[in-house]
């Protein structure tokens, strides 16, 4: 009960950001807190937030909203680390349009050999995670690892905000981001298991061997179902949001006594950024193959020696 | 009163290395036990491999949910300063 007690406090803590922000004598009282808001205001994508608000402010007015609603709604969804979303899906759709636009059979230019590679790693790492025919999820995987692991690094760079890790003031703000990331996931495992297996060996699955136990199991189940996207959130989120905030920590410290601690641990960041990606895109995969297995059963073949993932 | 901010600082402060150091130990012993099946079997390698970084990170969210519960907590510990006039006013 406490846990969700302290979740819910947890998003509500994000949701009440901006008002957080607003307010700097709640800030000044504990240090750490300011010096975080002093970073997040001195961003590049600072600016640019504020710019966006009040853009879509007077647009949302001019439509006919109230002004101060409308100052309240576009506050709420152009914060600093919304911006730095945004960057990334753009980033991400451009970079992937120019390799397409000059794709070739024998790739000869540098990038589309880069590409070439992740593309043919991640594909074959769907494969080897979900078991047979797992490529057909290849595309989904690799959005998502590619998203998250650029994600991550956005973090480690000076004037930019990581919007997995970022915690403004008190507020766990980059929950709101893996919360998102992990209803995805969650939503699209259960889309291809209601797909392969059909709606009543879906059920099934959840009703458990022993049909006459199906009182204990299905609800066992269902918590066991929600727990996956809490997990899948708070580790992606504690995680990258930890290094971040001892990052932080440590590029005070060089300010402070000239000590430059922080930079193997930028390179420790570079490395536990693809590290959290893989492990959150091979969770992603273990599911899809734990609803998948019974095809598997069938012809003999185990998806690849992944553990049954544990409702943790 | 002033208790309450005590035990609050100590849980604080105290709550993310105990979890360390059962996570610690769990992941050691699930390392170990890898590494003794890839000494014992090298051509299971990637598999094992695999298996092993995926039970790490479930190992690792207990620490992780820990650090959560840190993160909340941080924030209701009062300044030093501030922590200081309550004592003193007492």
């Amino acid at each position: 009960m406490t846990g969700l007690a302290s979740v819910a406090s947890a998003i509500l803590g994000a949701a009440q950001v901006q008002a957080e922000a607003e307010g700097p004598a709640a800030a000044a009282e504990h240090a750490p807190a300011a010096l975080e808001l002093w970073y997040e205001q001195h961003t590049i994508l600072y600016p640019i937030a504020t710019g966006l608000r009040e853009l879509s402010t007077a647009i949302l007015s001019s439509v006919g909203l109230p002004h101060d609603k409308a100052a309240d709604l576009s506050a709420m969804l152009l914060q600093p680390f919304v911006i730095s979303t945004w960057f990334l899906c753009i980033a991400l759709i451009v970079l992937a349009l120019v390799v397409r636009k000059r794709l070739e059979f024998i790739p000869r230019r540098n990038l589309a050999g880069l590409m070439e590679l992740i593309v043919d790693t991640l594909r074959d790492f769907a494969r080897g995670a979900i078991g047979p025919g797992g490529e057909a999820h290849a595309p989904f995987i690799a959005t998502l690892f590619l998203f998250i692991v650029t994600a991550n690094w956005i973090g480690l760079v000076p004037g930019f905000l990581s919007p997995i890790g970022v915690t403004s003031g008190d507020a766990l703000t980059g929950l709101n981001t893996t919360f998102a990331l992990a209803l995805i996931a969650i939503v699209y495992v259960h889309y291809v298991a209601i797909r392969k297996r059909g709606l009543k060996s879906y059920l099934l699955h959840f009703a458990g061997e022993p049909l006459w136990l199906a009182p204990l199991n299905v609800p066992i189940h269902i918590i066991g179902e929600l727990a996956r996207p809490l997990s899948l959130a708070f580790r992606l989120f504690g995680n990258i949001g930890g290094e971040d905030k001892v990052l932080h920590y440590l590029a005070i410290l060089l300010f402070l006594a000239a000590v430059p601690l922080h930079v193997p641990m930028t390179l420790f960041g570079v490395f536990t950024g693809i590290l959290q990606a893989y492990v959150f895109t091979a969770l992603t995969c273990a599911y899809i193959a734990g609803f998948l297995e019974h095809d598997d059963e069938e012809h003999g073949q185990q998806a690849h020696g992944e553990p049954r993932p544990a409702h943790s | 009163m002033e208790w309450i901010y005590a035990f609050l600082a100590l849980g604080t402060a105290l709550g993310v290395p105990i979890a360390a150091l059962g996570v610690a130990t769990g992941q050691g012993r699930a390392a170990a036990a890898a590494f003794e099946s890839i000494a014992r079997q090298p051509g299971a390698t990637r598999d094992i491999r695999g298996a092993l970084i995926i039970t790490l990170a479930l190992i690792e969210s207990i620490a992780i949910y820990a650090l959560l519960v840190f993160f909340m907590l941080q924030g209701k510990v009062p300044a030093i300063g501030k922590a200081v006039e309550a004592l003193g006013a007492k």
